[in-house]
């Protein structure tokens, strides 16, 4: 569904390249972490997938489609919701009148719906929303135009507690096996129960690109004891009872995923997960 | 679907731009409201300060009243004056081209608006010239009621009628030869009045390269508009009187050999050749407008390229923006 090969990118006045050889897939019907470190480029590789911003080299494709070229049918398929933006001072009505005719797919059902989550409704006026409200207010646009694609950087910045929650519960319930969701963002707690599919990326390389379900089929996530030996645990983090471990997952046992353990270790011991991986 | 150009779509980004960014025509609209009502009340004093007004016609001083002289300033040169302000403020206005991308995250939105680039640049292009044309027009009749009933309402002697439509009416028959006959250029040969052709051609070339210039003045500052993200018309004005000023400088600088020979020699030859041979004038005609023409198709055209290899942040200079292989 979105391919991106080779891809090479910097800033100008940067000499130092964000991107290069840059190449990474993205099927349809799944919801994908973006995680990495600050500075890593997570950002630019959402505004480089929705072609706001041009490669040097390399191209982005989705649907077979060069984004840069930013034809109307590849915009009215894809919906960015950037971790800033604005909105016009009006009603959620009057926006949606505007906008809504440019996605084929919009449902002003499933707008009410999702407004209804956080107990809004098409009479709220965008201008006069916190920033915490206007994201919700946006994502529940974005989400109910039913793009093929829907890119969200760091969603739950700015969102209270219980938003963050009904955040969640706003995704599972718009997601359908037609659609791709690629979330950004460094706060892996907020969204880990919502991914099907983990990367982490780190200066221009991909250093896990697997399924939940792969993950959880390779690793092991465990708790153990400080009187335990860890000698053979990919990573080690100390926990209130004790070490956070994961380990090789040599007899198919069942754990969840604890995705902040598995974001520290992969940065911290990137060639033992790439030897686990690349078996 | 359609990816170059549907009218629907161009309608609904139309209707998007003008809602979206209403506060900043009317912005606009009341900057030009004020700058007209300044003017107007600025003439005002101006008059009303003067006395009896002396002028000499064919060696003998006649006396004007000061309401004759305001008939006749009114009738002949408020039009003029307007038309130079609202020209001037149809140029300036141009630099809304890049507004919808002048920050990060209005780009953002506007960017990811699903037209096709034609589209958008077509929706910012009527804004700029029909829509424009239109709230000048507005501002100036709006001006000019305020004055008007303003002063009525003081009874102040200064009072005239509506200047706006009056103006509307000189602008629009320049080429009758009204110009001719208020500029007296006519002879009068064996009790006949004879138009010499040259004043003719010359009525009809200035009118057309007033238009042309204008145009060609309002393509800089929509390129301008296209180029600088932020306080676009500032700069756009500042090189502008950068270039003059280098252009004279450097004039002044080949004034002892270049230019007093271009003077002495060519300048002299065109006045004689302008004022004796009538197809020379036409030649100069036929190849002025349109190599104007074309510096104005260039000016859109450069526009439109700067337009749509917009990203969400400026990253490259200006000539790698234009050779930026991103498609229209």
């Amino acid at each position: 569904m979105l391919k991106i090969n080779d891809l090479a990118f910097s800033y100008s006045g940067n000499g130092c390249k964000v991107f290069n050889d840059f190449s990474l897939e993205f099927e349809k019907g799944a919801v994908y972490g973006l995680l990495g470190k600050n500075g890593t480029g997570k950002s630019t590789l959402l505004y480089l997938i929705t072609g706001l911003l041009h490669p040097q080299q390399g191209t982005v494709l989705f649907k077979d489609e060069e984004v840069r070229r930013r034809l109307p049918s590849t915009l009215s398929d894809m919906y960015i919701v950037p971790e800033e933006f604005e909105l016009p001072s009006m009603t959620m009505k009057q926006y949606v009148k505007l906008n809504a005719p440019f996605y084929p797919n919009f449902s002003e059902e499933q707008l009410t719906q999702n407004l209804a989550l956080f107990d809004f409704d098409e009479n709220i006026h965008l201008g006069n929303l916190s920033m915490g409200q206007k994201k919700k207010a946006y994502m529940c646009f974005a989400l109910a135009a039913n793009t093929s694609l829907l890119v969200m950087d760091e969603p739950t910045n700015g969102l209270d507690i219980p938003s963050k929650s009904e955040f969640r519960r706003l995704i599972a319930s718009n997601m359908t096996d037609e659609k791709t969701i690629i979330i950004s963002t460094h706060q892996v707690r907020d969204i880990d129960s919502l991914l099907d599919h983990i990367v982490i990326i780190d200066q221009s390389s991909v250093l896990l690109n697997a399924s939940n379900a792969d993950i959880c089929r390779r690793l092991l996530f465990t708790e153990l004891p400080m009187s335990e030996p860890t000698d053979g645990a990919l990573y080690v983090q100390p926990s209130v009872s004790g070490n956070s471990a994961i380990l090789p997952n040599e007899y198919d046992e069942e754990s969840r995923m604890n995705l902040e353990l598995l974001f520290n270790g992969v940065l911290a011991e990137r060639e033992k997960f790439a030897q686990v991986f690349n078996r | 679907m359609n990816n170059t150009f549907s009218f629907s779509r161009f309608g609904r980004v139309l209707k998007r731009d003008l809602v979206e960014n209403r506060k900043r025509y009317i912005g606009v609209f009341f900057v030009m409201f004020v700058a007209f009502l300044v003017y107007q009340f600025y003439e005002i004093k101006e008059i009303a300060e003067l006395g009896q007004i002396f002028v000499r016609k064919n060696g003998e001083l006649h006396i004007y009243e000061k309401a004759d002289y305001l008939s006749r300033f009114v009738n002949s040169c408020l039009p003029f004056f307007y038309g130079v302000l609202s020209l001037a403020l149809f140029c300036a206005a141009a630099d809304m081209s890049g507004v919808p991308l002048r920050s990060k995250t209005i780009a953002t939105n506007y960017l990811m608006m699903p037209a096709s680039n034609v589209e958008k640049f077509l929706s910012r292009a009527l804004i700029n010239t029909v829509v424009v044309i239109i709230m000048t027009y507005i501002a100036l009749l709006c001006a000019d009621l305020v004055r008007m009933l303003s002063l009525s309402l003081l009874k102040a002697e200064m009072t005239w009628g509506l200047t706006a439509p009056r103006a509307l009416v000189a602008w629009m028959e320049p080429l009758k030869e009204i110009y001719i006959d208020g500029a007296s250029g006519y002879e009068v040969v064996n009790n006949e009045i004879v138009y010499p052709y040259w004043k003719k051609d010359l009525a009809i070339m200035a009118v057309s390269f007033v238009v042309i210039l204008t145009l060609w003045a309002h393509s800089l500052f929509v390129l301008g508009g296209c180029f600088w993200r932020k306080k676009a018309m500032l700069k756009i004005f500042f090189v502008g009187l950068a270039l003059i000023l280098t252009f004279a400088w450097l004039v002044c600088e080949l004034e002892p050999t270049c230019w007093q020979w271009f003077n002495e020699n060519v300048a002299f030859w065109f006045e004689t050749k302008f004022e004796t041979d009538r197809d020379f004038n036409r030649f100069i005609f036929s190849i002025g407008i349109p190599l104007f023409l074309g510096f104005i198709a260039l000016n859109w055209w450069l526009s439109f390229r700067l337009f749509s290899r917009k990203q969400m942040i400026a990253r490259a200079p200006f000539w790698k923006q234009l050779l930026n292989k991103g498609r229209s």
